[in-house]
């Protein structure tokens, strides 16, 4: 009895501590979580919430709000941007932040030592400079309109100067001192990684209602490298969240009394196919909008990505910030005659074993791919497709450790990838631009107009004009059929009812954010 | 016995070289690039280029293991070029793990399996005896994920009886409830091969002239089993024992990445799918040791039990 009585005792005051824990479930760990070090996904949503950036980002993906920086101003030449820092904001260490922690922490990503997958997202710096404890300058070379927009990125997290030099190989590895509603406390790669609340914490982005400290006292994220392991584990409710969640299990999950399935206001993460234009079969800009108008987008979206997704007809999500309604190509269509009319304008018969032929020449076309997630079902579909209009699709999927050196070589005529992007102007300045042949522009895409316009669009005061400059890019590249655009990929935030007053962000496919109105 | 050992260990060291250098051979025939990984897909080829450089990756192949046997004979096992982190450091985070599993997995499969072998020995061509080995045939066939999808459905999921996410410490520090599931389920390869063992070595003994005569003696057949019988039958089982502990490293694998388990395994498969040379190294080579140790401690268990293997 007293046994009982003990263990009865025991569960009463294990109980609300349970309750203070949210558990998140990941499918793969990252290999350290320095944010400047990496472009890992899976460094994302740990760098938000174990730190933070100067500026915040809305649930529209568009607005920047106020976060470390309470206020900035732009110089009128677009080359002085002036942050005024909170004075109120302190390290999980106690350590109050000063202007000489922000300056650090973005000379360390402008280090080339440090080889910044993301050191491009912080524009043309010639300087930055704290002139006092709380003001930071940062001065460009040349007017850069989407700075703010990319300081909301993980890769600007503001780190602690001491920490890091104390830590030095180690750092994001043993440890990370950041400003964020959660403090680092341990990490077991491969298994979990364990944080607790930050109790000082009250300088949440306004798009919250709770500005700090956060409501849970501890947040653990597990990884379950197992997906049946990982939907049973959200659907019997041993943790709270996931959105490492396959697409086949959604419809499922959704409909479960216990679980929502939240999604955030845009997919900004497109599925595509691109042209090598360089190779003669694929060269014809014909043949390229003939493939893109044979694709039933919507039969993928339905049958692959279990509905998880828009079919895209578009090189960036219509939600994007600069995203050009108008350059919308009729080419990107679903209309397999049309796609055959214009197969035979360019020249290409069909012979009598169901192929294309022109000048002897069977079209058929290589495509490089990568071994995993949704690329070998997608390419098999298209596959088909092309098949129904005499396309012989020959499909090359290497294993994750090869792909990118495969793509480097650039023995293919078409690839298919999946990228996430913040806006037009940084999808469009990263593949189109000539200055990144041949990679990532690996089409080989060499236009002056279009180098033109992205550098006015890259440099534009006015937002007007950069919208004008950055539309003419995507109606050009969009209209000569560089890429097959198939599917804005959805994400999708599979939570248990427990948890209250949680809403899907995007940012940078982090789906959580700062998570501070989240409630037990 | 002494100098059985020794021979033993010496001839281990060559062995444990020649796994290094043909683990080192394989990770360089596989035509990936750790520094196109580190780079990102949109690196340019300069920036990749200078990775390769800046982690020795543009030498000889003789030249960089040359590099690495110098330092492993030092004992440093370097830096995770991926993540920066100390590979003896990993090591000594994961070998726990994996240990507990292995001796959990241990503990549960070898008295069932030497107890299912027994008695369908004893019941032998009865029903029992049909049973026993029909479940000792199944858990040989079966593979260890189909077990483990089986116990994650129904123990864990359906009826919520026990976790199967990751470890959540040692045993003795609560970690006992996450252990169950995983070691069952590596236990369960264990069960089949020891059960068929102890049949038959058991029904070898039971015809022997010692057992006659403790029967004879008028011994109670519960003691002639236990004591004289098994004693005597228990050293083939033995030998299959420590094999079966050496293949289970490989079902491991299997098992610690169903059960988000953090052991060298998962160490290893994560280290070789991103190419993380130095950590892929360390955990083949802690896999290899223990493999090869596993094995002496079967030789001089084996020759403690029949002297003439030492003669030999």
């Amino acid at each position: 009895m007293r046994y009982l009585i003990g263990l009865a005792l025991a569960l009463m005051l294990t109980a609300p501590a349970a309750a203070q824990t949210l558990t998140m479930l990941r499918n793969i760990d990252a290999p350290h979580y320095d944010p400047a070090r990496t472009s890992s996904g899976a460094t994302t949503e740990v760098s938000f919430l174990i730190g933070d950036t100067l500026v915040g980002l809305d649930y529209d993906l568009k607005t920047v709000t106020p976060l470390l920086a309470s206020s900035w101003t732009v110089s009128p030449d677009g080359k002085l941007y002036t942050f005024k820092l909170r004075d109120d904001v302190t390290f999980c260490s106690g350590k109050k932040m000063t202007a000489d922690d922000v300056v650090y922490s973005f000379k360390r990503v402008l280090d080339p030592d440090i080889r910044a997958p993301f050191l491009w997202r912080m524009g043309p710096v010639k300087e930055v400079r704290a002139p006092d404890p709380y003001t930071v300058e940062y001065e460009l070379t040349a007017p850069y309109g989407e700075l703010l927009l990319q300081l909301t990125n993980f890769q600007a997290t503001i780190v602690n100067k001491d920490n890091v030099e104390a830590l030095g190989k180690d750092f994001g590895v043993k440890g990370i001192d950041g400003t964020g509603p959660f403090c680092f406390q341990s990490w077991e790669p491969r298994n979990h990684i364990i944080a607790t609340r930050h109790a000082a914490y009250k300088w949440g982005p306004p798009i919250y209602q709770n500005r700090g400290p956060v409501k849970y006292e501890r947040l653990v994220w597990k990884m379950v490298p197992e997906e049946a392991a990982r939907l049973a584990a959200m659907a019997s409710g041993q943790v709270d969240l996931t959105y490492s969640m396959p697409d086949q299990y959604l419809p499922q999950l959704s409909k479960m009394p216990n679980l929502q399935v939240l999604r955030p206001e845009a997919d900004l993460r497109l599925f595509y196919l691109g042209f090598k234009i360089s190779r003669d079969n694929v060269s014809d800009v014909r043949v390229r909008r003939a493939l893109s108008m044979a694709i039933d987008r919507k039969q993928i979206v339905d049958s692959i990505y279990f509905g998880n997704g828009e079919p895209a007809t578009t090189f960036v999500h219509p939600k994007t910030p600069d995203f050009a309604p108008a350059s919308e190509s009729p080419f990107n269509r679903y209309d397999p005659q049309a796609a055959a009319a214009l197969l035979d304008e360019a020249g290409w018969k069909m012979g009598t074993d169901g192929f294309r032929y022109k000048d002897g020449n069977k079209l058929t076309i290589q495509l490089y791919g990568f071994a995993g997630g949704r690329s070998p079902k997608v390419t098999e579909a298209t596959q088909g497709f092309w098949r129904k209009i005499g396309v012989d699709l020959r499909l090359q999927m290497w294993d994750g450790t090869i792909v990118f050196a495969k793509l480097a070589q650039q023995d293919y005529d078409m690839w298919s990838i999946a990228f996430p992007y913040s806006s037009a102007g940084d999808a469009l300045r990263l593949y189109f631009h000539s200055g990144n042949i041949p990679t990532p522009n690996r089409m080989n895409w060499k236009d002056p107009e279009t180098d033109r316009l992205l550098d006015i669009g890259n440099t534009a005061l006015d937002p007007a004009e950069r919208f004008a400059a950055l539309a003419q890019v995507q109606k050009i590249v969009q209209d000569q059929a560089l890429w097959v655009p198939l599917v804005h990929e959805g994400l999708a935030l599979v939570v248990n009812k427990r948890v209250k007053n949680i809403r899907a962000h995007h940012v940078y496919t982090s789906m959580v954010y700062k998570l501070l109105d989240a409630t037990p | 016995m002494g100098r059985h050992i020794v021979h033993r260990l010496l001839i281990l060291l060559p062995a444990l070289v020649g796994v290094l250098f043909l683990c080192f051979c394989l990770l360089q025939v596989v035509p990936s690039d750790p520094a196109m990984i580190i780079a990102g897909p949109d690196a340019k080829p300069e920036t990749v280029a200078a990775i390769r450089k800046e982690l020795g990756l543009d030498r000889s192949i003789v030249i960089q293991f040359g590099d690495y046997i110098l330092r492993v004979a030092q004992g440093d096992l370097g830096r995770s070029i991926i993540s920066n982190k100390m590979v003896i450091e990993e090591l000594a985070n994961t070998v726990g793990p994996t240990l507990e599993l292995m001796v959990g997995a241990m503990l549960m499969g070898v008295p069932i399996g030497i107890a299912m072998g027994t008695l369908a020995a004893v019941w032998r061509g009865t029903f029992v005896d049909r049973v026993i080995m029909a479940i000792s045939v199944a858990g040989v066939s079966m593979p260890v994920f189909f077990i483990g999808l089986i116990l994650i459905q129904y123990v864990g999921f359906k009826w919520g009886l026990l976790p199967f996410t990751g470890r959540e410490g040692p045993i003795w520090a609560g970690g006992l409830p996450n252990m169950i599931l995983p070691a069952v389920t590596l236990g369960a390869v264990l069960i089949g091969p020891i059960a068929r063992m102890t049949r038959t070595a058991v029904l070898e003994v039971l015809g022997a002239d010692f057992v006659r005569t403790a029967r004879a003696k008028g011994l109670r057949e519960r003691t002639v089993i236990i004591h004289h019988a098994l004693r005597n039958a228990l050293i083939p089982v033995v030998t299959l024992i420590g094999l079966q502990a050496a293949f289970l490293l490989g079902g491991a694998v299997v098992t610690e990445t169903m059960f988000s388990w953090p052991g060298v395994g998962r160490l290893a498969v994560g280290a070789i799918l991103s190419s993380d040379f130095p950590t892929a190294q360390g955990a083949i080579m802690i896999l290899a040791l223990a493999f090869l140790l596993i094995n002496l401690i079967v030789d001089v268990i084996y020759a403690w039990l029949d002297p003439r293997v030492q003669r030999g």
